[in-house]
């Protein structure tokens, strides 16, 4: 039914994009910061595991604080944010690259976009059904 | 994470670039003020300095970046420039005026680089709106 595991997933990714947007406008902001080290947004590795944990084999646990191999549940995905401290290349100390800023702005908001495109697509579906024409 | 936290961080940018705008034409309108309203010597040029703001600053509750300030504007420690004229009003004993220490050409450089910061913090607004549109589009199928 509606919870499924695409409508999940779906989720999580447009939260992850919307972070990496966010990331991305505050980076921008600080083009012109000194000494401003860029931030960086990752998320699609922890959706990756979720989705390939069928075909991996788990570690038993039995406490929420034990260690675990795989993210079993979508809900456990956050997006990370962290700072990039190396790769400094101007003068003033600040490492954000306009180029690079804009390039995946761009791809954040195609992927957001296509993501809501979908998910436009199941809620047509749905409202097929339940409209029964 | 607030749903407009973007156009927020993006705002802030729009302001401190538009500051720093303002600052250069002050600063191109007075390249030849030999007074000032503060008295002693020429107009001393003006630059912004610009520091991350915290998202507390902008009513979040987290700690994290929420855009960009201008933290002060300092007056630019570069000694004036010298002119030889014997007969200006200005002239110290030697017969040399002080001139602003603003170059033309540095402003004019510099506020290429504000409006162009400007213009791509406008781009971020513009997607954040394209994007936003799209999520409201979803429950329509």
């Amino acid at each position: 039914m509606v919870r499924d595991l695409t409508w999940d997933v779906v989720g999580k990714d447009l939260q992850g994009l919307a972070r990496r947007f966010g990331v991305v406008a505050e980076n921008m902001a600080n083009g012109n910061t000194p000494r401003y080290a860029r931030k960086e947004v990752s998320f699609e590795d922890q959706l990756q595991e979720v989705i390939e944990a069928p075909k991996r084999l788990p570690m038993v646990v039995t406490d929420p604080q034990h260690i675990k191999n795989v993210h079993t549940s979508v809900e456990e995905v956050a997006p990370l944010s962290r700072r990039v401290y190396d790769e400094v290349y101007r003068l003033d100390g600040n490492n954000v690259d306009p180029e690079r800023e804009n390039a995946l702005l761009a791809q954040s908001r195609m992927g957001y976009l296509a993501m809501n495109r979908l998910l436009a697509k199941r809620v047509g579906a749905y409202k097929l059904v339940i409209g029964g024409r | 994470m607030r749903v407009f936290h973007s156009l927020d961080v993006s705002g802030t940018a729009l302001t401190a670039h538009r500051l720093w705008m303002d600052v250069i034409s002050e600063n191109l309108a007075n390249v030849n003020a030999t007074r000032t309203a503060e008295g002693e010597g020429p107009y001393v040029r003006r630059v912004p300095i610009f520091a991350e703001r915290l998202d507390r600053e902008l009513g979040g509750a987290k700690s994290g970046s929420g855009g960009v300030k201008v933290a002060s504007l300092v007056k630019d420690p570069l000694p004036p420039r010298l002119v030889y004229q014997p007969e200006h009003p200005d002239a110290d004993d030697n017969g040399y005026v002080a001139y602003p220490n603003v170059n033309i050409v540095r402003e004019m450089a510099d506020l290429l680089v504000a409006s162009r910061a400007y213009e791509s913090n406008l781009a971020v607004v513009d997607s954040a709106k394209n994007m936003w549109n799209g999520a409201l589009e979803v429950l329509r199928g």
